[in-house]
């Protein structure tokens, strides 16, 4: 099977040279600068480092952020789309109050992958959590799964999406981890934005890795780590 | 007897088995000359038909247009395989700089007037699926517009 797509691939890059040279200099009507040609592998493991002590009390950057790029309107009815909220948590006991933000944690052990009938939520190799949205049928079903109620389903219509992220109505969606800005070597659009540097985007697999380093030498927890999920996300300060 | 009069018996007198042969040879000549037309009416629908294989028979705005994967003959009758592969490599494998790629389709052949394959009656996905009557839903959640231009107008 992947010998066959490999050889099609490469049968396509030549007939695309071909097309190139033939066209005039300066013409080329393609664009070239989308990414890796190969696939993902597991040798990266894609989280973060939320820092709770640095995340400001009512700053929502990070949320504004989210919605900007994956052009989510940010409204806040049930009906509405959220891939990513700030969160007020307190012990009761002691008064002491964080706030944090939350998302899909992406987790190595997807509860929302195993129920899912269709096999549209996935675990990329990089351990991204997705939906393949041309297979979802809108269920719900990884809705009620996932432990973090992360996931949205669209109910209406949709226009004018960003091509970079293609939503719609009737499937389930939740945070990708900007996953078409990692592919292009970017950061997650949260990371990008938060003003006191709280979300730490790394690969976790690296032990190289700022991330990784970090989470070696300071204490961090994963929520609801008793379920045994081992979510990407981990929160310092919890 | 009334049976010698009776015409169906007078195909069997030599005379008219002569007629009988001459009236044979007639039709044969008159089947050929219908073959022959038949011949050239099909050739000239073939001839017309490989014209309209070149161009469309409706309106279509290729938008900037050009060639980079295959003829456009081959891309009619195949895009669709490409794009259902495409799709499974991108999402799935993160595989992402291939030609094959809705965006990248969308990028040329957009139109130039509105930036879009979805806009009108004539765009690019338009003209050709409602031409042949298939209903595609790409475009409830891809966007049909080149990635340039909506990036331009969603610049802050
Ligand atoms: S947080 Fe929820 S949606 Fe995300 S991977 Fe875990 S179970 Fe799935
Ligand atoms: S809503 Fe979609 S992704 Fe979620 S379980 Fe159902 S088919 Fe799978």
């Amino acid at each position: 099977m992947n010998d066959i797509h490999n050889q099609r691939r490469s049968f396509l890059k030549t007939s695309l040279g071909v097309a190139a040279v033939a066209i005039a200099p300066g013409l080329l009507l393609f664009d070239v600068a989308h990414g890796k040609s190969e696939a993902v592998s597991a040798k990266v493991r894609w989280g973060m480092l939320i820092d709770t002590g640095n995340c400001a009390d009512g700053c929502n950057d990070c949320v504004t952020a989210c919605n900007k790029e994956n052009g989510l309107s940010g409204g806040l009815s049930p009906t509405d789309s959220q891939w990513i909220r700030k969160i007020e948590i307190k012990d009761i006991s002691a008064g002491r109050a964080v706030s944090l933000p939350m998302m899909c944690q992406h987790c190595e052990h997807p509860p929302c992958v195993d129920v899912c009938p269709t096999g549209a939520s996935f675990k990329r190799a990089d351990g991204i959590v997705l939906v393949d949205k041309h297979l979802c049928i809108g269920c719900r079903y990884c809705m009620m799964a996932c432990p973090y109620k992360a996931r949205s389903f669209v109910h209406e219509p949709l226009h004018d999406q960003n091509p970079d992220v293609p939503r719609g109505r009737g499937t389930v969606e939740s945070c990708t981890l900007c996953v078409h800005r990692i592919d292009q070597g970017k950061q997650p659009a949260c990371a990008e934005a938060c003003p006191n540097k709280s979300i730490l985007f790394g690969n976790l697999n690296d032990p190289t890795s700022e991330i990784a380093m970090k989470i070696r030498t300071v204490a961090s927890t994963q929520v609801r780590s008793d379920l045994g999920l081992n979510p990407g996300i981990r929160y310092q300060g919890l | 007897m009334n049976l010698l009069s009776d015409q169906s018996l007078r195909a069997y007198s030599p005379a008219a088995c002569l007629q009988g042969i001459a009236r044979v040879s007639l039709r044969l000549e008159l089947m050929f000359l219908v073959r022959v037309v038949m011949v050239l009416v099909l050739t000239g629908l073939c001839i017309s038909a490989s014209w309209a294989a070149q161009t469309t028979p409706y309106k279509l705005d290729i938008g900037r247009g050009g060639q980079c994967v295959k003829d456009p003959q081959w891309m009619r009758k195949n895009h669709m395989h490409l794009l259902k592969h495409q799709r499974d490599e991108t999402v799935h494998k993160g595989i992402r700089d291939d030609q094959i790629s809705l965006k990248n389709c969308i990028e040329c052949h957009a139109s130039l007037k509105d930036d879009s394959v979805i806009a009108r009656d004539d765009s690019f996905c338009v003209a050709c699926h409602r031409y042949e009557a298939v209903k595609i839903d790409c475009f409830e959640c891809h966007s049909g517009t080149r990635k340039s231009a909506w990036l331009l107008r969603n610049a802050k």
